[in-house]
């Protein structure tokens, strides 16, 4: 198995521009097969440009993207056979019935996925009767999700996925992930919540402003050097992330009237929020 | 094929709707024709006679008083102009319905070249173009039976030619608009129509804009230009058609190659 062939994704250099606006530069991702890959970053950070260039969606103006050994783009046809894409944004086509949004995706791919897709509208608990523009924005992301993993695809390219579904579904949503992760498919999750990134995923990026600022496994990049310092002195309590040299931090500390100092390893969260401040 | 029964299925309603007002006012015009015809005797003369307003609607050169006439002025103006229309509709909001419903993302991530797609859509919409004047033609052969007259098959058959030609290359040109535009191209289209049919217009109105005929498919499909020589300017439906599938072509390797919004 060759370098590329081993990546469920993989980018090099991967670019757009919008014009002159910056969409994505230098993107360096590296997704084993097999992982569950959390994509990290605030709206705008270039998450669903990333994943719109790696689609074949919008052109990427230079870098290569590659995905299950294949070169983006020139085998765009071969790689959407085993990717299953749910987009950031659950919209479907006016008057269409549940069934037949999925019976046309499925169909689409040339594939009969009733078995699996009955199996999936049953754990979502979704109607397949009512038409799609009478459905609340959970429902219709439930819909996304029964067309996206159907057809039981290698890959799962998931764009802010679960923004709009209750907590109950949320929990069914990733067991099914989850299970799909254990057959073996690569799971690939753009989120803003870092605690579902945190509970289910091994690896994750951290995107800003388009550049990925930090990427490595989730329990790496929660214990990085970043601390959260929590300190009394007799004018208060103070609260705040510290990156950089103990020593420093600590003759800094020396110099306060200190009654009490905890330094522990903060969040996901606060990690993530750090790099973004 | 699944995108092309998609396409028949997200349209035919308005296919329907459109199908029924244009056919079913062709066949009420006709169905009147026997009672005005009575009185129209002194007033054929007199439309025939009003200047460049005869002139603008081909009256100067076809008899409203006969029924081939009447079918050709009344009846042809609800067909053109609403045959014109709906092949802007179909073909103005065939790609562009995808960026604006947002449905792009899931279309054009089916593993299908996108070339592909944009086919089966445009022949979807071609082929509801193709069964609107079937329809239309059927309807104005069985308003003729009803009434007792007799089609002039030749002038009939090469008028509903010509429409068909006339729609499939304003629906090639609205096509390639909805290719262009990110949002929706309909009323673009439906004023691309609409200028097209008011190009004619002037054509039949002076000299000095014959050279418009070149540019506008309502002049060599209407039935004032086709009834009284019993034959279509071929040589202005080839140039259409170049012009339409050239817009085509345009706007489906452009829609190939463009970002998706």
């Amino acid at each position: 198995m060759s370098g590329t062939e081993k990546f469920a994704i993989e980018t090099r250099k991967l670019e757009k521009y919008y014009g002159r606006s910056r969409g994505i530069i230098d993107i360096d991702l590296q997704v084993p097969r097999g992982d569950f890959f959390g994509f990290i970053g605030p709206n705008g950070a270039g998450k669903s440009t990333t994943i719109r260039s790696l689609l074949g969606l919008i052109t990427p103006t230079g870098g290569e993207a590659f995905i299950l050994g294949r070169e983006c783009g020139r085998s765009r046809t071969d790689i959407l056979k085993k990717v299953g894409y749910m987009p950031s944004e659950s919209c479907f086509y006016d008057g269409i019935k549940v069934k037949d949004m999925i019976k046309l995706t499925a169909g689409m791919r040339g594939k009969d996925c009733g078995q699996r897709a009955a199996q999936l509208c049953d754990r979502l608990c979704l109607d397949v009767h009512k038409r799609v523009d009478e459905l609340s924005l959970g429902n219709r992301k439930k819909v996304s999700i029964v067309c996206a993993l159907q057809h039981e695809p290698e890959l799962y390219i998931l764009d802010e996925p679960t923004a709009g579904l209750d907590p109950l579904m949320q929990q069914e949503f990733f067991t099914l992930l989850q299970e799909c992760n254990d057959k073996g498919a690569t799971i690939f999750l753009s989120s803003h919540v870092l605690s579902e990134i945190q509970r289910y995923c091994k690896n994750a990026a951290i995107v800003k402003e388009g550049r990925i600022i930090r990427k490595g496994s989730v329990k790496e990049l929660a214990q990085s050097n970043v601390k959260r310092v929590e300190l009394t002195t007799p004018s208060g309590r103070e609260s705040f992330l510290y990156s950089g040299e103990m020593s420093k931090l600590i003759s800094q500390l020396a110099q306060k009237e200190l009654m009490d100092l905890t330094i522990t390893e903060p969040s996901l969260d606060e990690v993530v929020m750090h790099y973004y401040e | 094929m699944t995108l092309f029964l998609h396409e028949w299925k997200q349209s035919s309603k308005m296919l329907l709707i459109w199908t029924l007002v244009v056919a079913g006012m062709t066949f009420v015009f006709m169905l009147i024709f026997p009672q005005l015809a009575e009185q129209m005797g002194d007033m054929a003369n007199i439309y025939a006679n009003l200047g460049s307003f005869s002139a603008a609607f081909g009256m100067d050169r076809i008899n409203i008083a006969t029924p081939m006439g009447f079918y050709g002025i009344e009846a042809g103006a609800m067909i053109s102009i609403g045959g014109g229309m709906l092949a802007a509709l179909l073909g103005g909001n065939s790609l562009c319905k995808e960026e604006g419903g947002h449905t792009a993302e899931l279309l054009f991530t089916m593993p299908h070249k996108r070339i592909c797609l944009i086919f089966w859509k445009a022949l979807a919409a071609g082929t509801m173009i193709i069964v609107f004047n079937l329809v239309c033609t059927l309807v104005g052969i069985g308003a003729f039976l009803c009434i007792g007259e007799e089609v002039v098959w030749k002038e009939f058959l090469l008028y509903h030619t010509a429409q068909l030609f006339m729609q499939l290359e304003i629906g090639m040109f609205c096509f390639c608009i909805s290719a262009l535009l990110h949002r929706t191209s309909i009323g673009v289209g439906i004023g691309v129509a609409m200028t097209f049919y008011f190009l004619q217009m002037f054509v039949n109105i002076t000299d000095k804009a014959a050279f418009l005929k070149y540019f506008t498919p309502y002049y060599y499909a209407d039935a004032s230009n086709i009834f009284p020589v019993a034959a279509i300017e071929w040589e202005l439906v080839a140039l259409g058609m170049v012009y339409g599938i050239a817009a085509a072509l345009t706007g489906m390797f452009h829609y190939a190659r463009k970002d998706i919004k």
